[in-house]
């Protein structure tokens, strides 16, 4: 198990992150979300021992991953969000320089490789000059080189970015392997839906500060209380009775935006819980006023990104 | 078990068309200006100065050590800065593998291929070995020194190349920090010994009496590093053939640095600025692996 504890970066007088925690059980896949100079990159690479933290902890199996630095780097593989590959170097001498560089035996080294390029589904390209694989190809096989050394945690940074659909279903398969073998992943992205595919949790951060932190089920559920109210009138409503409506949401305590969709349709942002939605739709009914559809919409998790990271 | 940046470096560097090109061009430069040289004594002209394979030996001395410390920044400047342009240096940093061993398996690997350039250059040297009445001593002298030069400026190389952020800027700022330390450690020749000194060497009498050990005491320490000193000890050694300018009192500090290098033996003096210049290429690859990782904290203009 990895639990982060109030994990901070400054760059200078920036805060890039800000006391960010986290926990991800062993066996599990973890997603980490978040717009553009969030701080994902940042956390990641302080993880992986490239940078130091301001302050806070990363424990893992007893090792503080920010202090003892030679044994995270045993414990921690981290596939980058760019990255290049040597030229005049075979995809199997690169997977074998890795290797070497870790102080993995000779033995050892041929089995590890045969095995993970086998994983990545590039056991035909051993003997290729790893310059001349195509974009895809070497972000596979930059993930073999990431699991070389049989990490417990692996930090992949936006693995998927390259990669056609198919690379991705295989990019999935082979986390679920991974998963299976009890390893920890911890995987960036720009893109909820796709994530929460294949992740069992996720956190989402903003500015460098945590948003949220949770299974994928927390996440929808807590999402939920936050969905919009859809209200459709009956079609040749005239505009006295949609006058009539708008006020008597307006005078609701709990109702923070209306906003007019078309006409009949209101979208109305309002908190509460599901009675005092109902004590709105008596209302509504008692001023006789025509509803013929009342339903709070379920919002998509791309909606839900843009939301939760939208107004901060 | 053998330094994996070493080994793998080699093997890229080997694949690559740069080395070989270099290392014929250097081969046939040497024999080219060999050639030169002797053309006159091979059509059989009367060869008044007799001393032709010495002077040719002379001027190879000095092309080499130019050519060498041209070179060898342009071989290892790249060692680490191209791979901070590749984008390869970060996977390198998160492996169990230190910036220690890092910087030095990237100096190992450049001394493999500059081993290599100096080795280029025997057959000029064995030539002028045939002509010229040289001692496999003096060859093997000079041979040592050119490593150690080679060591050096290699070191430097990686030094630049671990400070700087792309290859173009480490090799302009290893030109620089070369000809800085040349130009600097000359300085007390210029500038460097008292009247008193000076007084000593001029008078035949108080320099006959002064011994080896006491001529060291007063010789400055900076010379042993000054890649210079031991160029101009060894083609002094071997040749002579600049003694003439060397005799003239106006030089002053110049000349009393001359009448110390002659008391200590010309010889003595190479060995020693071997051992110089292989304690300033330790320095800057300790420097270098200290800057590897530092850099990589303040990462700038990704993508
Ligand atoms: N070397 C640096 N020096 C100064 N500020 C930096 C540095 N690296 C990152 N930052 C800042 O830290 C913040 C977080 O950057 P980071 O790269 O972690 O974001 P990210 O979530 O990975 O973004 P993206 O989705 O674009 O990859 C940004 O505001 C960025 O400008
Ligand atoms: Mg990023």
């Amino acid at each position: 198990m990895l639990s982060i504890e109030g994990l901070t970066k400054d760059y200078g007088k920036k805060r890039a992150v800000d006391h960010l925690d986290l926990t991800i059980r062993d066996g599990e896949i973890h997603g980490f979300v978040g717009p553009n100079g969030a701080g994902k990159t940042t956390t990641m690479r302080i993880l992986a021992t490239l940078l130091t933290a301001s302050e806070g902890h990363a424990m893992m199996d007893g090792v503080d991953l920010l202090k003892d630095r030679r044994k995270a780097r045993m414990m921690v593989g981290y596939m980058p969000d760019f990255f290049g590959v040597y030229d005049h170097l075979k995809a199997s001498e690169y997977l074998d320089f890795y290797a070497r560089c870790y102080g993995i035996g000779k033995k050892d080294r041929e089995r590890m490789i045969s095995q993970l390029l086998e994983l990545v589904h590039l056991s035909d390209r051993a003997d290729d000059y790893v310059d001349d694989l195509s974009r895809g190809m070497k972000q596979r096989l930059c993930l073999a080189h990431s699991l070389i050394h049989d990490p417990r945690l692996l930090i992949l940074d936006e693995p998927a970015s390259g990669m056609d659909p198919r690379a991705r279903a295989e990019m999935k398969s082979i986390l679920r392997t991974l998963k299976d073998m009890g390893k920890m992943v911890f995987i960036s992205s720009h893109i909820l839906p796709e994530l929460s595919e294949m992740c069992d949790s996720l956190t989402i951060i903003d500015h460098g500060k945590l948003v949220f932190s949770g299974s994928v089920d927390a996440l929808s559920d807590q999402m939920n209380g936050r969905n919009p109210l859809e209200i459709r009138l009956m079609p040749g409503t005239d505009s006295a009775t949609e006058e009539r409506l708008v006020r008597i949401l307006r005078e609701n305590p709990l109702v923070e935006e209306i906003t007019e969709e078309m006409t009949g349709l209101f979208r109305v942002r309002m908190g509460g819980d599901d009675a005092s939605l109902m004590e709105l739709l008596y209302t509504l009914v008692e001023a006789r006023i025509p509803v013929n559809d009342y339903h709070r919409s379920s919002m998509n998790l791309e909606k839900v990104f843009m939301e939760v990271t939208g107004n901060a | 078990m053998l330094n994996p940046i070493m080994t793998s470096s080699a093997v890229r560097r080997m694949r690559s068309v740069r080395l070989p090109l270099v290392l014929i061009g250097y081969a046939a430069f040497m024999l080219g200006v060999c050639l030169v040289q002797y053309l006159p004594f091979m059509q059989g002209v009367r060869v008044t100065m007799l001393n032709i394979g010495v002077n040719t030996y002379g001027m190879l001395l000095m092309l080499q050590c130019v050519l060498l410390v041209l070179i060898a920044p342009a071989l290892t400047s790249a060692s680490i800065a191209g791979e901070r342009e590749r984008q390869t240096l970060e996977m390198l940093l998160v492996t169990r593998t230190g910036s220690f061993r890092i910087a030095m398996g990237k100096l190992l690997e450049s001394m493999m291929s500059l081993g290599l350039v100096v080795l280029c250059g025997l057959p000029a040297m064995a030539v002028t070995m045939v002509i010229g009445g040289l001692s496999l001593t003096q060859i093997l002298l000079a041979e040592i020194y050119f490593l150690a030069l080679a060591f050096a400026a290699g070191a430097i190389g990686v030094f630049a190349s671990a400070l700087c952020r792309t290859t173009m800027i480490a090799t302009i700022v290893s030109y620089l920090l070369i000809l800085l330390i040349g130009f600097s450690l000359c300085l007390p020749a210029l500038l460097g010994y008292s009247q008193n000194v000076t007084d000593v060497l001029y008078d035949a009498k108080l320099y006959a009496a002064l011994t080896v050990p006491a001529c060291l005491r007063l010789f400055s320490p900076l010379f042993h590093f000054n890649p210079g000193v031991g160029a101009f000890a060894l083609i002094m050694d071997q040749t002579n053939m600049l003694a003439d300018y060397f005799s003239w009192r106006p030089w002053g500090r110049v000349l009393a640095t001359y009448k110390m290098m002659d008391k200590i033996g010309m010889q003595r003096i190479v060995l020693l600025n071997v051992a110089g210049l292989v304690v300033m290429g330790l320095l800057f690859s300790l420097l270098a692996s200290f800057f590897v990782r530092r850099r990589e904290g303040k990462r700038k203009g990704r993508k």
